[in-house]
């Protein structure tokens, strides 16, 4: 189970002040996979993400990196966890050079060559304090960091926040370049539902403190329809079918938001409601929004 | 990776994250630097016991304590990129979270002993302190009080063959439990939602306590301070007083390691 799957939390809860923002959660992500997390601000995305950086704990539950508990982890298990914050936490006036410094002091298989690489390509110019840097540079930096020790794991959150169209497809690419290389297993947060579509294998998205989806795109896309019922022979039926999400009544047809399964398919609700029906695909950001605020 | 390599790592990451940190020892120890300041104002100057044994600087060894040890409880919270005290970034490297707070103290207790343990050596070279004392309860109690003491003929000056031995023995050792106390209270206080205000609120104590004990000794007399009666007993136990701030520092240290890995962040 560890093996295949570097990034667990079963049943996790956490609250800060206020009621909790993770109830019973439950996150399984596949060896070698890039997990794609979406949810709403505030739905704890990065609460998810701290924890399994080993930043916090979770209340309720556990939470397993590599098989271990992050938050109790020591050097040798952390140097192969990739992580970049979303907020910029490298110190204002340290220096790039000095940061990329301690990489190489503290994580034996740091990867220096990947690194200078990185920073050329990027144009962080070495002799430049943190605070100096762009807000995108200083996400770039923080990328750097936390790719270049060739993680097993690498958390991101959201990484491209603050880049431009080019640096974030540059971020993208080299997430893809890095599974290549080693098979890398990543978890990013992000808003922008492209970058999503672009890299990630399986997405998760998260609403009302659990992951209420988490699946391949494709079978995401497959699975959660907008179907249309209409031509009711014994007028409009009182209640929603089961796998429902969202139902618009109207006068005379429901327009349904329906994941369907074995057991509720579009047809099968139609010839129990004795109707017709039309089903047509959602995309991504549609399906987002169904699950995020129903 | 073995924890030296993770100490020496973080401190070297350590003085780029704040390079300013390297003239606090001149903060520190500015009392330290006044008799290069003018020597011939000072020349043939005597102060008075209260005057040697006195520091001024206290509460800034309390003060650049927690922005060194944990400048996280003075900061917004929001973890501003420019300020950001980095904390955040190193507990997701690969060293152990004791390791981080070791390093922060190791600068923190370098900083603030470096001025006064060298003062202390070169004390060895010129161990003799003349004070004048004019009240002569205080000149009968110095001479009673600080072992070998000899007033001088017609003045009312006295020798202390290892006085300045003592005096920078005091100090050194004062610079010592400050920095154990602040050291407790910054992680007593860590976990605590009100933890930036009630260290606020530590300093207006520390700065206003030897105001309040000043004016209650002018207003009752008496000949010396708490400070003074302080170091006298420093003086008569000096062994106990270094053996116990010795075994404070490691069970503190110990202690404020083992409640530091195991708060979240």
């Amino acid at each position: 189970m560890t093996t295949d799957y570097p990034i667990l939390a079963q049943n996790v809860s956490r609250a800060y002040d206020g009621p909790p923002v993770l109830r019973d959660m439950n996150l399984a992500v596949k060896q070698g996979s890039i997990y794609g997390f979406l949810g709403r601000n505030g739905a704890g995305k990065t609460t998810m993400i701290r924890m399994l950086a080993g930043l916090i704990k979770p209340h309720a539950g556990e939470v397993r990196v590599l098989g271990r508990d992050p938050f109790t982890s020591g050097a040798e298990e952390r140097q192969w966890v990739g992580y970049m914050s979303e907020k910029g936490i490298i110190p204002g006036l340290v220096r790039v050079s000095n940061a990329l410094k301690l990489g190489r002091d503290l994580y034996p298989q740091w990867d220096g060559a990947l690194a200078d690489s990185l920073i050329a390509k990027y144009d962080l110019s070495p002799r430049k304090r943190f605070m100096a840097l762009s807000l995108g540079k200083q996400r770039l930096l923080g990328f750097v960091m936390a790719i270049a020790p060739r993680p097993k794991v690498l958390l991101l959150d959201e990484p491209a926040a603050n880049l431009d169209v080019v640096a974030r497809r540059e971020i993208l690419d080299d997430i893809l370049r890095l599974i290549r290389d080693c098979g890398c297993t990543v978890l990013f947060s992000t808003h922008i539902l492209s970058d999503i579509e672009r890299v990630a294998d399986e997405i998760g998205i998260l609403a009302q403190g659990k992951v209420r989806a988490s699946e391949p795109l494709d079978t995401l896309k497959d699975s959660i329809r907008q179907v249309r019922f209409f031509g009711f022979k014994n007028g409009l039926p009182a209640e929603d079918p089961p796998g429902s999400f969202r139902t618009v009544r109207g006068v005379d047809e429901l327009i349904v938001t329906l994941r369907i399964n074995a057991d509720t398919t579009p047809e099968s609700v139609a010839r129990s409601w004795s109707c017709q029906y039309e089903s047509r695909a959602l995309s991504l950001e549609d399906i987002f929004v169904e699950l995020s605020i129903h | 990776m073995n924890h030296i390599k993770q100490l020496l790592a973080l401190l070297r990451f350590q003085l780029g994250i704040s390079p300013f940190i390297m003239i606090l020892p001149l903060v520190f120890g500015t009392p330290y630097l006044l008799p290069f300041l003018g020597p011939s104002m000072l020349h043939d100057f005597h102060p008075t016991l209260g005057l040697v044994v006195q520091n001024q600087n206290m509460w800034l060894v309390g003060f650049f304590g927690i922005l060194l040890l944990a400048p996280e409880v003075m900061g917004s919270g929001d973890a501003n990129a420019a300020w950001s005290a980095g904390l955040e970034f190193l507990l997701t490297r690969p060293v152990d979270r004791r390791i981080v707070l070791r390093a922060r103290s190791v600068v923190y207790y370098s900083l603030v002993l470096a001025l006064p343990l060298a003062a202390c050596l070169s004390a060895f070279e010129s161990p003799v302190l003349r004070v004048t004392e004019f009240q002569k309860e205080a000149h009968q109690e110095v001479l009673d009080r600080m072992p070998g003491s000899i007033a001088e003929e017609k003045s009312n000056t006295i020798t202390i063959p290892n006085g300045n031995t003592m005096v920078q023995g005091w100090r050194l050792w004062v610079f010592m439990c400050i920095a154990i106390g602040t050291q407790v209270l910054v992680y007593l206080v860590y976990p605590l939602r009100y933890r930036r205000f009630i260290c606020w609120g530590a300093f207006a104590v520390i700065i206003f306590v030897p105001l309040a004990t000043a004016l209650v000794r002018i207003r009752e007399g008496g000949s010396f301070s708490p400070k003074e009666t302080l170091f006298f007993g420093f003086v008569a136990h000096q062994p106990l007083c270094w053996v116990g701030a010795i075994a404070a520092l490691i069970l503190v240290q110990l202690w404020c390691e083992s409640r530091f890995s195991r708060m979240e962040q």
